[in-house]
């Protein structure tokens, strides 16, 4: 008897084989299967440090990546395909946030550019983005991967390339430093 | 002091938890798909029509766009901007009537106060605000005007008296003060606060006829004035004592970076930031290795390129030499700086490296030594900013 949990992967492996031969209605399921993921964590990543206006970049800059490697992801292995998705996804981000941070210090004096809360976020959570920009990049990608994407210490470690005491301590520093600052911030509304 | 127990401990959680339950985002616009499933237009190709763009209603809101004319009893502080030629802060209470054209601006100046900026361009003229005592222009420069519109007594007893005082403080550049009949009464500098006083207009049938005149006379300064130019001197001699030390500063600073050498005119296209990219690019795809270009800095001569490799294979980058990709630049890939390598922490190797490489013709330098200090203090730099990704600290 075959199971749902088979027959999902056999339809998984076909749209896969199908996306890197290049059919376009395999690639474009397999983009809007992935996007809203693929976006949460970018504009997590990017928005609070002021990058939003890179987040359209860095989510295409990851497909064109996906799809170039996606021959050799292993539909079998221990990874999930959203779990790789969103790995590529992180390494950019952080790639982008340390960017920046370089550029600032290089000009010396330059403002930080204004990080910007979702619209949409309630109270506690326009705090948290504006506070999680203060953080590391390195603290930040743990954070958001473990709290908002639910990637285990182990997948984080293989994501940014750490070694997971690492992942643990900075996971451990990150939600320390912003518990501290969201006791201070003052409730609004 | 207080006490954080174990309960505020769960406080905190909870409302860290809760704030990351509340952390709305984005989600990808409708046409994301499509933007990847076409073909990309180059960001510099995109970046050549924006500033096109640009400068297209740069120049169409200066011909097209440079003229207006509005008014307004502000109710709280705005910024009227007099399309080309100037703007305008008006303060709450600010009474104003205004137009003007690509040269110049004409202002109605009744109530309140506001500060004025004119900008000085070789096709602009002078630019006049009338007050009720009398008219201020100006070519360029900064001021504030403060009109201050009183009752007199008379006027609380007949309904229609009225007299008004209006300042003028000029920051920068100068401004004329005149009569309202055009008589030039005052050039007041910066730094200055003059008052233009009009007596006493009274409407209701006055024991004498008295006609309406108006003064404009540079004031002493009110003592409480004396103070506050003490006080602007004082700052002033600061800020020079300042500027003075940071000259000094900066030309120790400027020894120790050196300065930025020129690009060649004729700089072979292959060590500019296009061809780098793609050379150094394959270079890395030709050795299999796990890693990308990062950037070009082309910020000054040469370009340095740098990137980042994961895993193994940054333990030998020097061997990207070899590429094939890269035998184009021969002599102007061996002879520059070169870094890179395994990171070791804690006795365990990391696994990533980054490196950067400057690419350029050794025959077109001109002052080597002065090159090589770039490239240290660029290299140095650079490194500086990425090692925290690289040395873990734990």
């Amino acid at each position: 008897m075959i199971s749902l949990t088979d027959e999902r992967q056999a339809r998984q492996r076909r749209m896969l084989q199908q996306a890197v031969a290049g059919d376009p209605r395999a690639q474009r399921h397999l983009i809007d299967a992935q996007a809203p993921a693929i976006y949460a964590l970018l504009d997590r990543m990017l928005r609070p440090r002021g990058l939003s206006a890179q987040v359209d970049d860095v989510a295409q800059d990851t497909f064109v990546a996906v799809f170039a490697q996606l021959a050799r992801f292993d539909i079998d292995g221990s990874a999930k395909l959203s779990t790789w998705i969103l790995t590529i996804a992180s390494r950019r981000a952080i790639d982008a946030m340390r960017r920046a941070e370089r550029r600032s210090r290089r000009r010396w004096f330059a403002p930080k550019p204004r990080a910007l809360a979702a619209p949409d976020s309630s109270t506690l959570g326009r705090q948290l983005a504006a506070l999680i920009g203060e953080l590391p990049p390195d603290q930040h990608a743990v954070f958001v991967l473990r709290a908002c994407h639910e990637f285990t210490d182990a997948e984080i470690a293989a994501a940014l390339a750490i070694p997971i005491g690492t992942v643990k301590s900075r996971l451990s520093r990150a939600r320390a430093r912003l518990k501290t600052a969201l006791a201070e911030e003052p409730l609004h509304g | 002091m207080v006490d954080a127990g174990p309960d505020q401990g769960r406080i905190d959680e909870d409302r860290l938890d809760r704030a990351v339950a509340g952390w709305g985002t984005h989600g990808p616009p409708a046409d994301f798909a499509d933007r990847i499933l076409r073909p990309r237009r180059s960001r510099r190709g995109a970046g050549m029509l924006a500033i096109a763009a640009v400068l297209c209603l740069a120049i169409g809101g200066w011909w097209w766009g440079g003229t207006g004319e509005s008014a307004q009893q502000f109710e709280a502080r705005a910024t009227v901007r007099l399309g080309s030629v100037g703007v305008v802060v008006a303060e709450p209470g600010a009474d104003l009537r205004w137009s003007f054209d690509r040269a110049s601006a004409v202002i109605e100046h009744a109530e309140g106060a506001a500060f004025y900026r004119f900008e000085s361009a070789p096709w602009s003229g002078r630019h006049r605000i009338q007050t009720p005592a009398g008219i201020v222009e100006s070519d360029d420069g900064c001021f504030s005007i403060e009109v201050d519109m009183k009752t007199g007594l008379k006027g609380a007893v007949m309904g229609a008296a009225l007299a008004s005082a209006v300042w003028l403080t000029v920051h920068q550049g100068t401004a004329h003060s005149a009569a309202a009949d055009g008589r030039p009464a005052a050039v007041v500098q910066a730094g200055q606060r003059v008052a233009l006083r009009a007596p006493a207009v009274v409407d209701a049938p006055p024991p004498a006829p008295v006609a309406p005149q108006t003064n404009a006379r540079i004031e002493r300064a009110e003592p409480v004035a004396a103070d506050v130019i003490a006080e602007r001197n004082a700052l002033r001699a600061q800020v020079k004592r300042l500027k003075s030390k940071l000259s000094d500063q900066a030309s120790v600073l400027e020894h120790h970076l050196g300065e930025a050498v020129p690009f060649p005119a004729d700089l072979d296209p292959l060590y500019r930031e296009e061809a780098l990219m793609q050379h150094f690019s394959d270079a890395l795809k030709e050795m299999g290795a796990d890693g990308e270009v990062t950037e070009i800095d082309c910020s000054e001569f040469p370009c340095i390129v740098y990137g980042k490799v994961r895993g193994e294979d940054g333990t030998d980058l020097r061997r990207m030499h070899d590429a094939e990709a890269l035998q184009a630049y021969g002599k102007g890939i061996g002879n520059s700086s070169v870094w890179g390598g395994k990171v070791v922490k804690d006795g365990e190797p990391s696994e990533s490296a980054v490196f950067g490489i400057a690419a350029y013709p050794k025959d077109q330098v001109d002052d080597e030594a002065m090159l090589q200090k770039r490239l240290r203090v660029r290299h140095q730099a650079y490194w500086e900013a990425e090692r925290e990704g690289l040395h873990e600290t734990e």
